[in-house]
């Protein structure tokens, strides 16, 4: 009986059930477009600075119209495990030590790597410990993927600030079609709910 | 102590199994509550695949119980029934691992 109830796998189950929307993705994959738009032109900085904040209020907005109307509410604790925090700080540790070398060395070519380091560490951190689903842990390597892939285009001469624009782009349309995809999924797995709970409570009561 | 006294003893794990908790479908949704802050009447019904009524009655019996929190509000004109675990739920539930555990630790290969 102990092995059926696996409340980690419980807590995962629950955590893929609300991530089916994809919205997450989609989100995701605007913030990277949006960033690529910042070694194009310098304007776009300020954009760029508000979009996390901007984008969890989009994501907020828009699972309370189409999302927990077909699946239902679920709100998660907020604070990380210890695992958690440890993988976090290991990831902002190899993202500053890139960073010095780069600064130190002037070795630019690195920089696609180092774009990708926070994202894929976090990425892999929330996958790993809360979902655990194949489509995440992909993604993670093609953050890595995307990372390696211009590093070999950047030693090759290519200039930087191009690669980069090409890999956080890239990276931008693929996160974007993944969330796309599983949206309209959703829609479709998941009618509308009409009736709510507390019509059957007050039922039930009388 | 009497052999039926020490029988009794030997059986203590299994007449300590909370029986509010024990039903399936219950415990199903205790599980679901554990691992998450707070869910509301939809998200359980499709977790659970049980129905509007069976798992309303279930929530009634885990409510009266006092081991979870029903509240109902309207978040942009529409009712949402919200529940959570109560620290009393938590602390049962817990225990009933415990205690499952035990009844199965003990068993002879």
């Amino acid at each position: 009986m102990e092995q059926s109830i696996n409340i980690e796998e419980v807590k995962r189950k629950t955590y893929r059930a609300i991530q089916q929307d994809g919205l997450d993705k989609i989100l995701l994959g605007i913030l990277f477009g949006l960033c690529s738009l910042i070694y194009v032109s310098m304007v776009w900085i300020a954009v760029v600075a508000c979009s996390p904040v901007l984008a969890q209020f989009a994501r907020e907005i828009i699972r309370k119209k189409l999302t927990y109307n077909r699946i239902g509410y679920v709100e998660f604790s907020k604070s990380l495990d210890k695992k958690e925090t440890l993988f976090t700080l290991l990831t902002v540790t190899i993202f500053l030590s890139l960073l010095v070398i780069v600064n130190r060395t002037g070795f630019k070519a690195l920089l696609p790597l180092l774009v990708v380091i926070i994202p894929s560490g976090i990425y892999f951190m929330i996958t790993h410990y809360r979902s655990r689903a194949k489509i995440d842990y992909m993604i993670t390597i093609l953050f890595l993927l995307s990372g390696v892939i211009g590093l070999f285009f950047t030693l090759h001469g290519y200039d930087t600030t191009t690669v980069l624009v090409v890999q956080i782009s890239g990276l931008g349309v693929v996160l974007l079609t993944i969330g796309i995809v599983q949206f309209i999924r959703f829609l479709r797995k998941y009618p509308k709910q009409t009736v709510e709970a507390s019509n059957v409570f007050k039922e039930k009561r009388k | 102590m009497s052999s039926k006294k020490k029988e009794n003893k030997d059986f203590q794990p299994i007449t300590d199994i909370d029986r509010i908790i024990h039903e399936p479908a219950r415990l199903m949704i205790l599980a679901f509550l554990y691992v998450v802050e707070r869910a509301d009447f939809i998200f359980l019904m499709r977790q659970t695949n049980l129905t509007k009524g069976n798992l309303s009655s279930h929530l009634s019996k885990l409510e009266a119980a006092g081991y979870i929190d029903i509240e109902k509000k309207f978040v942009s004109k529409i009712p949402r029934t919200l529940l959570r675990l109560t620290k009393r739920g938590r602390k049962a539930f817990q225990i009933y691992r415990q205690n499952m555990k035990n009844v199965f630790e003990n068993l002879p290969e």
